[in-house]
Protein backbone atom coordinates (compact mmCIF):
# COMPACT_ATOMS: atom_id res chain seq x y z
CA UNK A 1 0.00 0.00 0.00
CA UNK A 2 1.48 3.17 -1.05
CA UNK A 3 2.57 5.75 1.82
CA UNK A 4 -0.62 8.11 1.40
CA UNK A 5 -2.89 5.58 2.13
CA UNK A 6 -0.85 4.35 4.91
CA UNK A 7 -1.43 7.58 5.99
CA UNK A 8 -4.85 7.18 5.82
CA UNK A 9 -5.28 4.52 7.55
CA UNK A 10 -3.15 5.95 10.28
CA UNK A 11 -5.35 8.59 10.45
CA UNK A 12 -8.30 6.90 11.83
CA UNK A 13 -9.32 8.51 14.54
CA UNK A 14 -11.27 5.32 16.04
CA UNK A 15 -7.79 3.70 15.41
CA UNK A 16 -7.10 0.99 18.44
CA UNK A 17 -10.38 1.20 19.66
CA UNK A 18 -13.28 -1.06 19.81
CA UNK A 19 -16.93 -0.06 20.21
CA UNK A 20 -18.15 -2.18 22.77
CA UNK A 21 -22.19 -2.23 24.45
CA UNK A 22 -21.67 -2.23 28.03
CA UNK A 23 -24.88 -4.82 28.60
CA UNK A 24 -24.81 -7.16 25.69
CA UNK A 25 -27.55 -9.02 27.27
CA UNK A 26 -29.54 -5.81 27.94
CA UNK A 27 -29.45 -4.36 25.04
CA UNK A 28 -30.70 -7.66 23.06
CA UNK A 29 -33.53 -7.70 25.78
CA UNK A 30 -34.74 -3.72 25.39
CA UNK A 31 -34.59 -4.09 21.58
CA UNK A 32 -36.41 -7.70 21.40
CA UNK A 33 -39.26 -6.50 24.27
CA UNK A 34 -40.38 -4.48 21.28
CA UNK A 35 -42.83 -6.10 19.24
CA UNK A 36 -41.84 -6.04 15.78
CA UNK A 37 -44.35 -3.96 13.62
CA UNK A 38 -45.04 -6.28 11.08
CA UNK A 39 -45.81 -8.97 13.67
CA UNK A 40 -48.47 -7.08 14.95
CA UNK A 41 -49.19 -5.35 11.75
CA UNK A 42 -49.88 -9.33 10.35
CA UNK A 43 -51.88 -10.35 13.34
CA UNK A 44 -54.50 -7.56 12.79
CA UNK A 45 -54.84 -8.09 9.28
CA UNK A 46 -56.21 -11.65 9.74
CA UNK A 47 -56.75 -11.57 5.88
CA UNK A 48 -58.48 -8.36 6.07
CA UNK A 49 -57.30 -5.73 3.96
CA UNK A 50 -56.70 -2.38 4.96
CA UNK A 51 -57.82 -0.24 8.29
CA UNK A 52 -60.87 -1.00 9.57
CA UNK A 53 -63.83 1.61 9.95
CA UNK A 54 -67.44 1.13 11.75
CA UNK A 55 -69.13 0.21 8.08
CA UNK A 56 -66.77 -2.14 7.08
CA UNK A 57 -68.35 -5.19 6.41
CA UNK A 58 -66.31 -8.17 6.95
CA UNK A 59 -67.14 -11.87 5.44
CA UNK A 60 -69.20 -14.24 7.58
CA UNK A 61 -66.06 -16.77 7.40
CA UNK A 62 -64.18 -14.44 8.80
CA UNK A 63 -66.18 -13.35 12.00
CA UNK A 64 -67.06 -16.89 12.30
CA UNK A 65 -63.39 -17.84 12.54
CA UNK A 66 -62.56 -14.68 15.30
CA UNK A 67 -65.70 -16.04 17.23
CA UNK A 68 -64.48 -19.47 17.69
CA UNK A 69 -60.49 -17.62 18.78
CA UNK A 70 -62.65 -15.49 21.09
CA UNK A 71 -62.10 -17.45 24.06
CA UNK A 72 -58.11 -16.61 23.79
CA UNK A 73 -59.36 -12.44 23.36
CA UNK A 74 -58.32 -11.25 27.03
CA UNK A 75 -61.16 -9.91 28.69
CA UNK A 76 -60.69 -5.71 28.60
CA UNK A 77 -61.29 -5.05 33.08
CA UNK A 78 -61.47 -1.04 33.08
CA UNK A 79 -60.33 0.72 35.83
CA UNK A 80 -62.70 2.87 37.88
CA UNK A 81 -63.23 6.16 36.57
CA UNK A 82 -59.75 8.02 37.04
CA UNK A 83 -59.80 10.92 39.64
CA UNK A 84 -56.28 12.67 38.13
CA UNK A 85 -58.05 15.93 36.23
CA UNK A 86 -56.05 16.10 32.97
CA UNK A 87 -56.42 17.46 29.75
CA UNK A 88 -58.46 15.15 27.42
CA UNK A 89 -56.98 15.54 23.91
CA UNK A 90 -59.81 15.01 21.60
CA UNK A 91 -59.61 14.60 17.62
CA UNK A 92 -62.92 15.24 17.07
CA UNK A 93 -63.81 19.11 18.01
CA UNK A 94 -66.31 18.86 20.28
CA UNK A 95 -68.83 21.69 20.50
CA UNK A 96 -69.20 23.77 22.92
CA UNK A 97 -72.76 25.51 22.41
CA UNK A 98 -76.01 24.43 22.81
CA UNK A 99 -76.90 21.96 20.03
CA UNK A 100 -80.24 22.48 18.56
CA UNK A 101 -82.27 18.79 18.78
CA UNK A 102 -85.29 17.17 19.01
CA UNK A 103 -87.10 17.14 22.56
CA UNK A 104 -89.43 14.55 23.48
CA UNK A 105 -92.30 15.52 21.75
CA UNK A 106 -90.76 15.63 18.39
CA UNK A 107 -90.41 19.80 18.51
CA UNK A 108 -87.15 21.22 17.68
CA UNK A 109 -85.82 22.59 20.70
CA UNK A 110 -82.01 24.16 21.81
CA UNK A 111 -81.10 22.06 24.93
CA UNK A 112 -78.70 23.46 27.07
CA UNK A 113 -75.76 20.86 27.55
CA UNK A 114 -76.20 20.38 31.10
CA UNK A 115 -78.52 19.18 33.04
CA UNK A 116 -80.38 17.79 30.41
CA UNK A 117 -81.12 13.78 30.35
CA UNK A 118 -80.58 12.85 26.66
CA UNK A 119 -82.99 9.48 25.14
CA UNK A 120 -80.98 8.17 21.98
CA UNK A 121 -81.97 7.08 18.35
CA UNK A 122 -80.46 5.32 15.81
CA UNK A 123 -81.12 6.86 12.10
CA UNK A 124 -81.73 4.23 9.50
CA UNK A 125 -78.31 5.43 8.13
CA UNK A 126 -76.90 3.76 10.84
CA UNK A 127 -75.46 -0.22 10.59
CA UNK A 128 -76.25 -3.08 12.01
CA UNK A 129 -73.78 -5.02 10.36
CA UNK A 130 -70.92 -6.68 12.53
CA UNK A 131 -67.27 -5.86 12.39
CA UNK A 132 -63.79 -6.09 14.40
CA UNK A 133 -61.29 -3.90 14.75
CA UNK A 134 -57.82 -3.92 16.84
CA UNK A 135 -56.94 -3.08 20.18
CA UNK A 136 -53.52 -2.49 21.18
CA UNK A 137 -51.82 -2.60 24.55
CA UNK A 138 -49.16 -0.29 25.31
CA UNK A 139 -45.90 -0.45 26.66
CA UNK A 140 -44.08 2.41 28.83
CA UNK A 141 -40.68 3.19 28.29
CA UNK A 142 -38.29 0.92 29.54
CA UNK A 143 -36.36 3.63 31.45
CA UNK A 144 -37.39 6.74 31.90
CA UNK A 145 -34.61 8.39 32.76
CA UNK A 146 -32.80 7.37 29.95
CA UNK A 147 -36.48 7.86 27.46
CA UNK A 148 -35.77 11.43 28.73
CA UNK A 149 -32.03 12.00 27.64
CA UNK A 150 -32.71 10.52 24.66
CA UNK A 151 -35.79 12.67 23.62
CA UNK A 152 -33.72 15.90 24.80
CA UNK A 153 -30.98 14.83 22.56
CA UNK A 154 -33.78 14.47 19.87
CA UNK A 155 -34.62 18.14 20.17
CA UNK A 156 -31.03 19.17 20.68
CA UNK A 157 -31.00 19.55 24.41
CA UNK A 158 -27.92 18.10 26.23
CA UNK A 159 -28.41 19.59 29.76
CA UNK A 160 -28.38 17.37 32.86
CA UNK A 161 -31.09 15.36 33.65
CA UNK A 162 -33.41 15.90 36.71
CA UNK A 163 -36.06 14.44 38.48
CA UNK A 164 -39.29 16.14 39.63
CA UNK A 165 -40.99 16.25 42.54
CA UNK A 166 -43.55 14.16 41.56
CA UNK A 167 -41.66 11.11 41.09
CA UNK A 168 -42.93 9.91 37.72
CA UNK A 169 -41.43 13.20 35.87
CA UNK A 170 -38.13 14.06 34.31
CA UNK A 171 -36.60 16.93 32.50
CA UNK A 172 -33.60 18.07 30.57
CA UNK A 173 -33.55 21.51 30.32
CA UNK A 174 -30.88 23.15 28.08
CA UNK A 175 -30.25 27.15 27.01
CA UNK A 176 -33.55 27.73 28.51
CA UNK A 177 -35.10 25.13 26.56
CA UNK A 178 -36.20 22.03 28.52
CA UNK A 179 -37.57 18.72 27.46
CA UNK A 180 -39.88 17.02 30.16
CA UNK A 181 -41.15 13.20 30.26
CA UNK A 182 -44.09 12.68 32.56
CA UNK A 183 -47.05 9.90 33.44
CA UNK A 184 -50.25 10.13 34.74
CA UNK A 185 -51.25 7.23 33.29
CA UNK A 186 -50.17 7.50 29.91
CA UNK A 187 -46.85 8.65 29.33
CA UNK A 188 -46.07 12.56 27.75
CA UNK A 189 -43.15 14.20 26.37
CA UNK A 190 -43.14 17.79 26.40
CA UNK A 191 -40.33 20.19 25.01
CA UNK A 192 -41.11 23.92 25.58
CA UNK A 193 -38.32 26.81 24.15
CA UNK A 194 -39.52 30.02 25.70
CA UNK A 195 -36.79 32.66 23.99
CA UNK A 196 -37.91 31.02 20.38
CA UNK A 197 -40.65 33.41 19.41
CA UNK A 198 -41.82 36.13 16.42
CA UNK A 199 -39.51 38.94 16.55
CA UNK A 200 -42.74 40.68 15.84
CA UNK A 201 -43.54 40.07 12.28
CA UNK A 202 -47.37 39.70 12.27
CA UNK A 203 -46.88 37.34 8.75
CA UNK A 204 -45.47 34.05 8.39
CA UNK A 205 -42.06 33.78 6.82
CA UNK A 206 -42.39 29.78 6.92
CA UNK A 207 -45.10 28.04 4.89
CA UNK A 208 -47.41 25.52 6.92
CA UNK A 209 -46.09 22.88 4.80
CA UNK A 210 -42.47 22.95 5.84
CA UNK A 211 -43.67 23.21 9.53
CA UNK A 212 -45.66 19.99 8.94
CA UNK A 213 -42.88 18.35 7.80
CA UNK A 214 -40.38 19.25 10.71
CA UNK A 215 -43.09 18.47 13.42
CA UNK A 216 -43.49 14.69 11.27
CA UNK A 217 -39.88 14.05 10.99
CA UNK A 218 -39.11 14.61 14.43
CA UNK A 219 -42.03 12.51 15.89
CA UNK A 220 -40.57 10.07 13.31
CA UNK A 221 -37.32 10.23 15.01
CA UNK A 222 -38.87 9.77 18.43
CA UNK A 223 -39.46 6.30 17.60
CA UNK A 224 -43.27 5.91 19.37
CA UNK A 225 -45.39 3.57 17.62
CA UNK A 226 -47.53 5.75 16.17
CA UNK A 227 -48.03 8.18 13.25
CA UNK A 228 -49.21 11.82 12.44
CA UNK A 229 -52.48 12.52 10.61
CA UNK A 230 -52.88 15.85 8.50
CA UNK A 231 -53.25 18.53 11.62
CA UNK A 232 -55.30 21.37 12.29
CA UNK A 233 -53.75 24.49 11.46
CA UNK A 234 -54.21 27.53 13.72
CA UNK A 235 -52.63 30.97 14.08
CA UNK A 236 -52.98 33.43 16.81
CA UNK A 237 -50.81 34.10 19.77
CA UNK A 238 -49.34 31.34 22.35
CA UNK A 239 -48.65 32.32 26.19
CA UNK A 240 -45.50 31.11 27.47
CA UNK A 241 -44.75 30.72 30.79
CA UNK A 242 -40.91 32.53 31.30
CA UNK A 243 -38.73 30.61 34.20
CA UNK A 244 -39.90 33.89 36.08
CA UNK A 245 -43.39 32.63 35.75
CA UNK A 246 -44.62 35.54 33.88
CA UNK A 247 -46.33 35.06 30.88
CA UNK A 248 -46.20 36.42 28.03
CA UNK A 249 -47.74 36.52 24.47
CA UNK A 250 -46.29 35.81 20.99
CA UNK A 251 -47.83 35.51 17.44
CA UNK A 252 -47.96 31.36 16.67
CA UNK A 253 -48.73 29.16 14.22
CA UNK A 254 -50.17 25.82 15.88
CA UNK A 255 -50.29 22.46 14.35
CA UNK A 256 -52.41 19.82 15.94
CA UNK A 257 -51.84 16.41 14.79
CA UNK A 258 -53.98 13.49 15.14
CA UNK A 259 -52.03 10.31 16.53
CA UNK A 260 -52.70 7.00 14.26
CA UNK A 261 -51.59 3.84 15.24
CA UNK A 262 -51.26 1.17 12.02
CA UNK A 263 -53.62 3.20 10.14
CA UNK A 264 -56.33 3.85 12.76
CA UNK A 265 -57.40 7.29 14.42
CA UNK A 266 -56.77 7.64 17.65
CA UNK A 267 -58.43 10.12 20.24
CA UNK A 268 -54.89 11.64 20.74
CA UNK A 269 -53.18 14.35 19.17
CA UNK A 270 -49.61 15.47 19.58
CA UNK A 271 -49.42 19.67 19.06
CA UNK A 272 -46.51 22.02 17.83
CA UNK A 273 -46.62 25.45 18.18
CA UNK A 274 -44.00 27.75 16.28
CA UNK A 275 -43.10 31.18 15.87
CA UNK A 276 -44.21 32.59 12.64
CA UNK A 277 -40.32 33.18 11.66
CA UNK A 278 -40.29 28.62 12.14
CA UNK A 279 -38.79 28.52 15.03
CA UNK A 280 -40.31 25.87 17.78
CA UNK A 281 -41.60 27.52 20.52
CA UNK A 282 -43.45 24.44 22.46
CA UNK A 283 -44.30 20.80 21.65
CA UNK A 284 -45.69 17.71 23.17
CA UNK A 285 -47.20 13.90 22.54
CA UNK A 286 -47.72 10.93 23.87
CA UNK A 287 -44.82 8.35 24.70
CA UNK A 288 -45.91 4.83 23.85
CA UNK A 289 -44.91 1.43 22.29
CA UNK A 290 -47.11 -1.07 21.30
CA UNK A 291 -46.57 -4.13 23.21
CA UNK A 292 -49.13 -6.31 21.44
CA UNK A 293 -52.79 -6.33 19.27
CA UNK A 294 -55.90 -8.19 19.36
CA UNK A 295 -59.27 -7.87 16.86
CA UNK A 296 -62.33 -7.66 18.73
CA UNK A 297 -65.62 -8.51 17.74
CA UNK A 298 -67.48 -4.98 18.05
CA UNK A 299 -71.26 -4.64 19.02
CA UNK A 300 -73.00 -2.85 15.87
CA UNK A 301 -73.56 0.69 15.70
CA UNK A 302 -77.09 0.46 16.19
CA UNK A 303 -76.81 -2.15 19.67
CA UNK A 304 -74.16 0.74 20.65
CA UNK A 305 -76.63 3.68 20.68
CA UNK A 306 -78.93 1.54 22.60
CA UNK A 307 -76.15 0.61 25.10
CA UNK A 308 -75.58 4.39 25.20
CA UNK A 309 -79.42 4.69 26.86
CA UNK A 310 -78.01 1.85 29.34
CA UNK A 311 -74.93 3.48 29.74
CA UNK A 312 -75.53 6.64 29.98
CA UNK A 313 -78.39 7.59 30.39
CA UNK A 314 -78.21 8.93 33.74
CA UNK A 315 -75.33 10.93 32.89
CA UNK A 316 -75.55 14.40 31.98
CA UNK A 317 -73.56 15.01 29.13
CA UNK A 318 -72.10 18.34 29.72
CA UNK A 319 -68.50 19.62 29.41
CA UNK A 320 -65.79 17.53 29.88
CA UNK A 321 -64.88 19.42 33.14
CA UNK A 322 -68.19 19.37 35.29
CA UNK A 323 -71.88 19.08 34.56
CA UNK A 324 -74.06 17.31 36.86
CA UNK A 325 -77.08 15.73 36.70
CA UNK A 326 -79.60 16.61 39.00
CA UNK A 327 -83.21 14.83 40.74
CA UNK A 328 -85.22 17.83 38.77
CA UNK A 329 -84.01 18.01 35.43
CA UNK A 330 -85.56 19.09 32.57
CA UNK A 331 -87.77 16.74 30.38
CA UNK A 332 -85.81 14.26 28.62
CA UNK A 333 -84.72 14.94 25.16
CA UNK A 334 -84.50 13.12 22.15
CA UNK A 335 -81.24 13.21 19.93
CA UNK A 336 -81.50 10.83 16.62
CA UNK A 337 -77.84 9.57 16.14
CA UNK A 338 -77.20 9.21 12.19
CA UNK A 339 -73.58 8.90 12.10
CA UNK A 340 -70.80 7.19 13.83
CA UNK A 341 -66.72 6.94 13.30
CA UNK A 342 -64.33 4.40 14.88
CA UNK A 343 -61.35 5.69 16.70
CA UNK A 344 -59.15 4.42 19.06
CA UNK A 345 -59.37 5.58 22.95
CA UNK A 346 -56.62 5.06 25.38
CA UNK A 347 -57.71 3.47 28.63
CA UNK A 348 -56.76 2.37 32.00
CA UNK A 349 -57.23 -1.16 32.60
CA UNK A 350 -57.09 -2.41 36.54
CA UNK A 351 -54.35 -4.68 36.49
CA UNK A 352 -52.91 -0.89 35.45
CA UNK A 353 -51.68 -1.37 31.96
CA UNK A 354 -52.69 1.04 29.16
CA UNK A 355 -54.93 0.19 25.87
CA UNK A 356 -55.99 1.63 22.79
CA UNK A 357 -59.39 0.31 22.32
CA UNK A 358 -62.00 0.92 19.89
CA UNK A 359 -64.25 3.34 20.26
CA UNK A 360 -67.67 4.67 18.23
CA UNK A 361 -67.86 8.53 17.98
CA UNK A 362 -71.69 8.78 16.92
CA UNK A 363 -72.76 12.18 16.32
CA UNK A 364 -76.18 14.43 14.76
CA UNK A 365 -76.63 15.18 11.59
CA UNK A 366 -77.78 18.75 11.86
CA UNK A 367 -76.83 22.08 11.20
CA UNK A 368 -74.52 23.95 13.53
CA UNK A 369 -72.09 22.68 15.69
CA UNK A 370 -71.55 18.99 15.83
CA UNK A 371 -71.11 17.49 18.88
CA UNK A 372 -70.54 13.51 19.74
CA UNK A 373 -71.14 11.03 21.57
CA UNK A 374 -68.19 8.16 22.41
CA UNK A 375 -69.24 5.00 23.56
CA UNK A 376 -66.69 1.82 23.98
CA UNK A 377 -67.26 -0.34 21.14
CA UNK A 378 -66.01 -3.67 21.84
CA UNK A 379 -68.84 -6.47 21.89
CA UNK A 380 -69.40 -6.54 26.28
CA UNK A 381 -69.06 -9.89 26.53
CA UNK A 382 -65.03 -9.17 26.43
CA UNK A 383 -65.73 -6.03 28.61
CA UNK A 384 -65.86 -5.67 32.16
CA UNK A 385 -66.71 -1.68 33.75
CA UNK A 386 -66.86 -0.62 30.54
CA UNK A 387 -69.82 1.48 31.43
CA UNK A 388 -68.20 3.63 34.13
CA UNK A 389 -64.49 3.48 32.07
CA UNK A 390 -62.96 6.87 30.96
CA UNK A 391 -60.31 7.33 28.98
CA UNK A 392 -56.58 8.46 29.58
CA UNK A 393 -55.64 11.88 27.94
CA UNK A 394 -52.13 13.07 26.35
CA UNK A 395 -51.56 15.41 29.85
CA UNK A 396 -49.01 18.40 28.93
CA UNK A 397 -46.45 18.09 31.38
CA UNK A 398 -45.84 21.32 33.66
CA UNK A 399 -42.27 23.25 32.48
CA UNK B 1 -32.39 -25.94 10.96
CA UNK B 2 -31.85 -22.36 10.45
CA UNK B 3 -31.99 -20.40 13.92
CA UNK B 4 -34.64 -18.49 14.81
CA UNK B 5 -35.12 -14.75 14.50
CA UNK B 6 -34.15 -13.97 18.10
CA UNK B 7 -30.94 -16.22 17.60
CA UNK B 8 -30.04 -14.37 14.37
CA UNK B 9 -30.65 -11.37 15.95
CA UNK B 10 -28.53 -12.04 18.83
CA UNK B 11 -25.56 -12.98 16.88
CA UNK B 12 -25.91 -10.01 14.86
CA UNK B 13 -25.23 -7.64 18.12
CA UNK B 14 -22.88 -9.58 19.19
CA UNK B 15 -21.05 -9.41 15.75
CA UNK B 16 -21.58 -6.35 14.07
CA UNK B 17 -22.08 -3.82 17.16
CA UNK B 18 -18.50 -3.46 17.29
CA UNK B 19 -17.89 -2.02 13.82
CA UNK B 20 -21.11 -0.23 13.55
CA UNK B 21 -20.06 1.42 17.10
CA UNK B 22 -17.15 2.30 15.50
CA UNK B 23 -18.65 3.13 11.64
CA UNK B 24 -21.03 5.69 14.20
CA UNK B 25 -17.91 7.26 16.52
CA UNK B 26 -15.91 7.58 14.12
CA UNK B 27 -18.65 10.21 12.01
CA UNK B 28 -20.51 11.72 14.88
CA UNK B 29 -19.38 15.13 14.90
CA UNK B 30 -21.69 17.47 14.79
CA UNK B 31 -22.85 15.25 17.46
CA UNK B 32 -22.43 14.91 20.65
CA UNK B 33 -20.83 11.35 22.17
CA UNK B 34 -23.77 10.74 24.28
CA UNK B 35 -25.70 10.12 21.31
CA UNK B 36 -23.54 7.04 19.59
CA UNK B 37 -25.13 4.79 22.23
CA UNK B 38 -28.71 5.95 20.68
CA UNK B 39 -27.55 5.76 17.49
CA UNK B 40 -26.27 2.12 17.76
CA UNK B 41 -29.45 0.88 19.31
CA UNK B 42 -31.79 2.85 16.75
CA UNK B 43 -29.63 1.40 14.34
CA UNK B 44 -30.89 -1.96 15.48
CA UNK B 45 -33.90 -1.77 16.35
CA UNK B 46 -34.21 -0.83 12.75
CA UNK B 47 -32.30 -4.44 12.47
CA UNK B 48 -34.48 -6.60 14.40
CA UNK B 49 -37.92 -5.05 13.09
CA UNK B 50 -36.31 -5.94 9.37
CA UNK B 51 -34.17 -9.26 10.59
CA UNK B 52 -36.10 -11.00 7.50
CA UNK B 53 -34.63 -8.85 4.73
CA UNK B 54 -31.02 -9.21 6.29
CA UNK B 55 -28.89 -10.49 3.73
CA UNK B 56 -27.05 -13.92 5.22
CA UNK B 57 -24.01 -12.87 2.48
CA UNK B 58 -23.96 -9.10 3.55
CA UNK B 59 -24.86 -8.53 7.10
CA UNK B 60 -21.88 -6.43 7.86
CA UNK B 61 -22.44 -3.92 5.07
CA UNK B 62 -26.22 -3.74 4.90
CA UNK B 63 -26.36 -2.84 8.66
CA UNK B 64 -23.46 -0.43 8.05
CA UNK B 65 -26.05 0.76 5.58
CA UNK B 66 -29.05 0.99 8.31
CA UNK B 67 -26.83 2.58 10.48
CA UNK B 68 -25.34 5.42 7.26
CA UNK B 69 -29.25 6.72 7.26
CA UNK B 70 -29.69 6.80 10.94
CA UNK B 71 -26.74 8.78 11.34
CA UNK B 72 -27.89 11.19 8.69
CA UNK B 73 -31.31 11.21 10.03
CA UNK B 74 -29.79 12.25 12.97
CA UNK B 75 -27.48 14.91 11.76
CA UNK B 76 -30.02 16.63 9.64
CA UNK B 77 -32.66 16.92 13.16
CA UNK B 78 -29.34 18.68 14.52
CA UNK B 79 -28.22 20.92 11.61
CA UNK B 80 -32.75 21.84 11.46
CA UNK B 81 -32.35 22.99 15.14
CA UNK B 82 -29.41 25.38 14.56
CA UNK B 83 -31.36 26.59 12.15
CA UNK B 84 -34.35 27.01 14.69
CA UNK B 85 -31.29 29.05 16.41
CA UNK B 86 -30.22 31.06 13.16
CA UNK B 87 -27.15 29.41 13.61
CA UNK B 88 -26.39 28.59 10.32
CA UNK B 89 -22.84 27.77 9.50
CA UNK B 90 -21.54 29.87 6.71
CA UNK B 91 -21.35 28.30 3.38
CA UNK B 92 -17.89 26.71 2.99
CA UNK B 93 -16.96 26.29 6.35
CA UNK B 94 -18.31 23.00 7.07
CA UNK B 95 -16.26 20.87 8.98
CA UNK B 96 -16.85 16.61 8.10
CA UNK B 97 -16.87 14.63 11.32
CA UNK B 98 -13.72 12.89 10.42
CA UNK B 99 -11.82 15.90 9.76
CA UNK B 100 -12.67 17.75 13.25
CA UNK B 101 -10.75 14.90 14.55
CA UNK B 102 -7.67 14.10 12.42
CA UNK B 103 -4.09 15.22 13.41
CA UNK B 104 -2.56 14.72 10.51
CA UNK B 105 -3.39 18.07 8.24
CA UNK B 106 -2.32 17.13 5.21
CA UNK B 107 -4.70 14.12 5.34
CA UNK B 108 -7.26 16.62 6.67
CA UNK B 109 -6.85 19.09 3.88
CA UNK B 110 -6.82 16.53 1.49
CA UNK B 111 -10.54 15.15 2.63
CA UNK B 112 -11.68 18.49 2.73
CA UNK B 113 -11.31 18.81 -1.10
CA UNK B 114 -12.83 15.71 -1.51
CA UNK B 115 -16.65 15.75 -2.67
CA UNK B 116 -18.75 14.28 0.24
CA UNK B 117 -19.81 11.11 -1.58
CA UNK B 118 -15.96 10.49 -2.65
CA UNK B 119 -14.82 10.97 1.14
CA UNK B 120 -17.27 8.43 2.05
CA UNK B 121 -17.00 6.21 -0.03
CA UNK B 122 -12.88 6.53 0.79
CA UNK B 123 -13.26 6.28 4.48
CA UNK B 124 -15.73 3.30 4.08
CA UNK B 125 -12.64 1.52 2.61
CA UNK B 126 -10.26 3.01 4.79
CA UNK B 127 -11.36 3.06 7.96
CA UNK B 128 -13.97 0.65 8.23
CA UNK B 129 -12.47 -2.17 5.62
CA UNK B 130 -15.10 -2.63 3.25
CA UNK B 131 -13.93 -4.05 -0.04
CA UNK B 132 -15.91 -3.05 -3.30
CA UNK B 133 -18.62 -5.87 -3.26
CA UNK B 134 -19.29 -4.97 0.67
CA UNK B 135 -19.31 -0.72 -0.84
CA UNK B 136 -22.02 -1.89 -3.18
CA UNK B 137 -24.19 -3.24 -0.59
CA UNK B 138 -23.47 -0.64 1.67
CA UNK B 139 -24.53 2.15 -0.84
CA UNK B 140 -26.62 0.61 -2.58
CA UNK B 141 -25.01 0.94 -5.85
CA UNK B 142 -23.48 -1.79 -7.96
CA UNK B 143 -20.15 -3.37 -7.73
CA UNK B 144 -18.95 -2.06 -10.72
CA UNK B 145 -19.88 1.37 -9.80
CA UNK B 146 -18.42 0.77 -6.12
CA UNK B 147 -15.27 -0.12 -7.39
CA UNK B 148 -15.24 2.70 -10.40
CA UNK B 149 -15.78 5.52 -7.04
CA UNK B 150 -13.48 4.05 -5.12
CA UNK B 151 -10.44 4.31 -7.63
CA UNK B 152 -11.53 8.03 -8.07
CA UNK B 153 -12.10 9.03 -4.62
CA UNK B 154 -8.81 7.47 -4.40
CA UNK B 155 -6.76 8.90 -7.45
CA UNK B 156 -8.38 12.08 -6.10
CA UNK B 157 -7.10 11.93 -3.10
CA UNK B 158 -3.70 11.00 -3.81
CA UNK B 159 -3.77 14.27 -5.84
CA UNK B 160 -4.58 16.30 -2.95
CA UNK B 161 -2.26 14.85 -0.62
CA UNK B 162 0.45 15.41 -3.47
CA UNK B 163 -0.33 19.02 -3.45
CA UNK B 164 0.21 19.73 -0.11
CA UNK B 165 3.33 21.94 0.84
CA UNK B 166 6.09 20.34 2.47
CA UNK B 167 6.49 20.83 6.28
Amino acid sequence: MSDVFERLTAADPYAGQTFELPDVVSFIARITATPRRTSAWRRFQLGVSGAVAATTLIMVGAIAALQGAAPSLPVLNFAAANTVQYNVYSSVKTSTSPLPTMNARGTAATVTRTNARYHFTASKTLSDAATVAPAYSLRAPNDPKAETTRLASAFGLSGSLQQLASATAWRVRSAGASLTLASRGLWAWSYVNPSARATGSARTTVPVRDLTRRATRLVHALGYDFQLATPTVTTGSATVSSPANSQQGYLSISLSFPVVVNGSSTRLTSDFTFSTSGALISAHGPAFYVASSYLYPLRTPVAGVAALNTERATLAHGPSSGGSFTANAPRAATIRLSTTSLALGAYQMSNGTLWLVPVYLFSVDAKGPRETWPLLAIDPRFTKNAASATPVGTPTPKH
Amino acid sequence: MAPSRDDRFGRLVRELSPPVGSYLARRLYPLARVDLDDLVEETFTIIWRRIDDVPSDAELPWTLGVARNVLRNAKRSHARRLNYEGKVRPRGAHASAEESVLADESVRDALNKLSDDDREILLLHAWDGLNANELARTLLISPNAAAVRLSRAQTKFKEYINEAPIQ
